[in-house]
């Protein structure tokens, strides 16, 4: 029966979630768990293998707008910081 | 899970079958369009009630599909079945069939947002994992073909093991007609034949261990129940567990859970389960093609630039509150004289008395006092319907949330603080949109401190009396006054804020999470359905109480009535008839009337409280007619200026250039003036700051449920008015 998913190491950059300029498309790699707020969010799609878009920040650099599966998602920024990620090249 | 609820009666060959109404629950993530699906099968037939002991309104309606009828309960939107406010909590409690007097569920409908379709299968996953017959509503179908998505929709359901799928546009009411058959169909399938599908094995295996590890206590646990206390550990669910099972039922839950996620929190795991699920064997039924050109899209996205949307959220606030004072206004002043000129042909129908004073002062005034905030609710109510269903509350709430966690609160209070500037009490009934119920309930306390249009007459009428209109070059000082107190009612709301998230509702906002809807057209009917709740909520709620105090003011100035007054009344009156004539004699009588009104005052319940407690008032420089003036103001605070006109026997109707030449004239009896600089300004800051507003005291009742915010509130801001007063008073006279 299908398992639980492999969860890969995080990468040698690691980036997070926060680091992304607009536009910028990633995808998950870990996440702290143990972080409040954080189980939340996974529940709204943010687990590892997700692609995510940066959309733009707010009025003073906080919080962001990311989107997620169609949703557009208002992070503030120690939020954004639990989720590892991993690039994805503009063109590719 | 689902019981029949059919009755036979057999009559000889023939056998009448009669049912109760199935229950079918309306379930989806928030802004889904789950209440749009609602309306539109049910019609206007609804109820709105509240679930016991919360605010969380409970909305049911029937509808009825050829001849059969359902009720659908209209449930507050989820992401799943972990809840994270009182919401939540509502809708899950709802779906476990944990609140009494909701009547058992015996079917889903989930309704689920085609542009988000992964966060609606999340939870389409648990809910079929309960074991209710289920129907999926895919609503905002026509957003998803105008994005480019297509979505292979049989295909889906035969992925979701058979759970039947309906495109529909709600707003449009497209695909309602084959959603209502299937509705009507829902319980006719054979139960083997419909065993609802598992798509986390290894939870359910968790949970059946469970069970039997427990041994024969466990039967009184749906496998559901024992499913979420494995996930989220349900405090309700972990108490009964241990009650019926023993300590040692824990222990199997602890290991059953470390089996199941080992050290990731379970809640974790099972998100990191079902969406890798969802991505790896859904992702080949949703197609995208390019989005179709939209003029609009471009414009909105231009528009949610942080510049330019917050000179647009600029603008808008100042349409909401020009459009508060210029449409408010003119129909406030219409419901005015409508109370007063029934008041007075009533007053001019019956004898004068007793009667004639309850109906006109008491009943009629009472009515008028609370019809009176209805056009304000309404127009207020009507743009934050409009913001919440467009998307631009959310937005707003974006926007404004780094500044608004300066003062401890989150972006989510900016708007019901906003609005409390035009009147609190539209304002704390819109927090219901925080979430997060500390950061509700510091939002609910900071906005009676802004200075509402109530406030305008009581500062109108002292700053225009009182304050010299002299001039510093463009400034003037009246102008100053009235900008100080706005400032002192923002820094009054802001500290308050900021007090209570330091210490009793201290803790941080772990949970700061916004979806930001797609810019859409609202849907008239749901805009129009919402607005005529929020005035049934208005008055039944605190129209009742705000009644109810204005006949106790009233009884308190009536009482106890003296004879010799009224005598004497007359007998001047009578005076007066013999040697004067025309306009000599109006006067008179009108002097004459107002003189025994100012008697009966002085005397009657309040005048003496007045008295009683003039001693706490004089170090504010206030005498026993302020202080009495300050009490019948308690349920409405712009009373005051009628109370004033009353006792200083100008009559209570009386325009405010009379009224405050009367003011300037009163004194002490060593002859200093009565209504010093000082005086006047400490008044005025009590004014700011004091809670003279029985209407909002009966919302914050309601909008906490319980007694103590109220009382909390209104002993805070008038210890705060109080001592504001007697600062500048013993400053300024020192
Ligand atoms: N375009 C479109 N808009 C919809 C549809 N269903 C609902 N809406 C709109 O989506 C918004 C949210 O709907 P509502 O029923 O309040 O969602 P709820 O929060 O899930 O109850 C409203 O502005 C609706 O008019 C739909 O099928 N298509």
């Amino acid at each position: 029966m299908f398992s639980q998913p492999i969860v890969r190491k995080a990468s040698l950059t690691s980036m997070d979630l926060s680091d992304l300029k607009p536009n910028d498309k990633a995808v998950i790699q870990s996440i702290s768990t143990d972080a409040p707020g954080v189980e939340r969010l996974m529940m709204m799609g943010l687990v590892e293998g997700t692609e995510i878009v940066f959309v733009r920040a707010s009025l003073g650099g906080d919080p962001l707008e990311f989107q997620v599966y169609g949703t557009a998602l208002s992070l503030r920024k120690e939020q954004a910081q639990q989720f590892k990620i991993e690039p994805i090249p503009i063109n590719g | 899970m689902a019981s029949s609820s059919e009755v036979y009666v057999s009559a000889e060959n023939l056998t009448v079958i009669r049912r109760a109404e199935r229950v079918i629950a309306v379930v989806g993530n928030p802004n889904t369009g789950k209440s749009t699906v609602f309306n539109r099968l049910t019609g206007m037939r609804q109820k709105v009630a509240n679930y016991p002991g919360v605010t969380v309104e409970k909305r049911v309606g029937r509808a009825t599909i050829g001849d059969s009828a359902f009720d659908l309960i209209d449930l507050p939107g989820i992401y799943g079945l972990s809840p994270y406010s009182t919401d939540e909590r509502i809708a899950v409690d709802v779906l476990l069939g944990r609140i009494l007097g909701t009547p058992e569920l015996e079917g889903i409908l989930a309704v689920v947002d085609a542009t988000r379709l992964y966060q609606g299968l999340y939870l389409v996953q648990q809910l079929s994992e309960m074991g209710y017959p289920m129907i999926i509503a895919l609503t905002m179908t026509d957003m998803a073909h105008l994005e480019g998505m297509r979505i292979d929709i049989e295909g889906l359901s035969k992925r979701l093991g058979g759970i039947p799928i309906f495109p529909v546009v709600a707003t449009r009411g497209s695909g309602f007609s084959e959603l209502k058959n299937a509705i009507s169909g829902m319980f006719e399938a054979v139960p083997s034949e419909s065993e609802p599908p598992v798509f986390w094995p290894d939870l359910r295996h968790a949970a059946e261990e469970l069970r039997k590890r427990i041994g024969e206590s466990a039967a009184a646990f749906q496998v559901v129940e024992l499913e979420r206390a494995i996930i989220d550990g349900d405090p309700e669910i972990v108490e009964s567990l241990r009650v019926e099972a023993g300590d040692s039922s824990l222990d199997y839950l602890l290991a059953v859970r470390r089996d199941l996620c080992g050290d990731t929190p379970p809640l974790a795991a099972e998100a990191r389960y079902r969406y890798t699920w969802i991505r790896e064997r859904l992702s080949d039924l949703q197609r995208q093609i390019s989005p179709l050109p939209r003029l609009g899209r471009a414009a909105i996205n231009w528009f949610n630039q942080p510049w330019p949307s917050a000179l647009s959220f600029i603008f808008s606030m100042g349409v909401v509150f020009q459009a508060v004072f210029a449409w408010a206004a003119p129909l406030m002043g219409m419901i005015d004289g409508a109370t007063s000129s029934l008041g007075n042909w009533i007053g001019g129908v019956l004898p004068p008395g007793i009667l004639s004073s309850f109906l006109v002062d008491g009943i009629v005034a009472g009515v008028g006092s609370v019809v009176i905030f209805l056009p304000q609710i309404l127009i207020l109510f009507l743009f934050i319907i409009l913001m919440e269903d467009t998307g631009y509350l959310a937005r707003a709430a974006f926007l404004m949330d780094r500044a608004m966690r300066s003062f401890g609160l989150s972006g989510q209070s900016v708007v019901p603080l906003l609005s409390s500037f035009a009147c609190a009490v539209p304002a704390i009934m819109a927090t219901r949109v925080i979430p997060n119920r500390r950061d509700r309930i510091a939002t609910i306390l900071a906005a009676p401190f802004m200075t509402c249009s109530a406030r305008l007459p009581v500062y109108a009428l002292l700053i225009a009396a009182f304050v010299p209109s002299t001039s510093f070059g463009p400034l003037n000082l009246q102008g100053l006054v009235l900008f100080g107190l706005y400032l002192l009612g923002i820094a009054g709301g802001v500290g308050t804020a900021l007090l209570l998230k330091r210490s009793v509702l201290r803790g941080s906002n772990p949970i700061f999470m916004l979806a930001l809807p797609e810019f859409r057209f609202p849907d008239l009917r749901s805009v129009i359905l919402k607005l005529f709740d929020r005035a049934r909520i208005f008055l039944r709620r605190a129209g009742t109480i705000i009644f109810a105090v204005a006949v106790v003011v009233w009884a308190l100035a009536y009482f106890p009535r003296s004879a010799s007054i009224e005598d004497g009344r007359i007998a001047a009156r009578g005076e007066a008839a013999l040697s004067l004539s025309g306009q000599a004699l109006q006067v008179e009588l009108d002097r004459v009337d107002n003189e025994a009104a100012a008697e009966h005052l002085a005397q009657s319940l309040l005048g003496r409280a007045g008295q009683a407690i003039e001693p706490v008032f004089v170090p504010l420089g206030w005498d026993w007619r302020v202080s009495a003036a300050v009490i019948a103001g308690f349920p409405a605070r712009e009373v005051v200026v009628a109370v004033l006109g009353t006792i200083y026997a100008v009559g209570g109707q009386a325009d405010e250039v009379s009224l405050a030449e009367r003011l300037q004239s009163v004194t002490w009896p060593d002859g200093r003036p009565i209504y010093s600089l000082p005086m006047v300004l400490g008044l005025l800051v009590f004014y700011a700051w004091c809670l003279q507003c029985a209407a909002t005291l009966a919302v914050i009742g309601r909008e906490t449920n319980s007694w103590r915010w109220p009382v909390i509130a209104w002993t805070y801001m008038t210890i705060l008015g109080y001592v504001g007063a007697l600062t500048i008073y013993q400053i300024g006279t020192a």
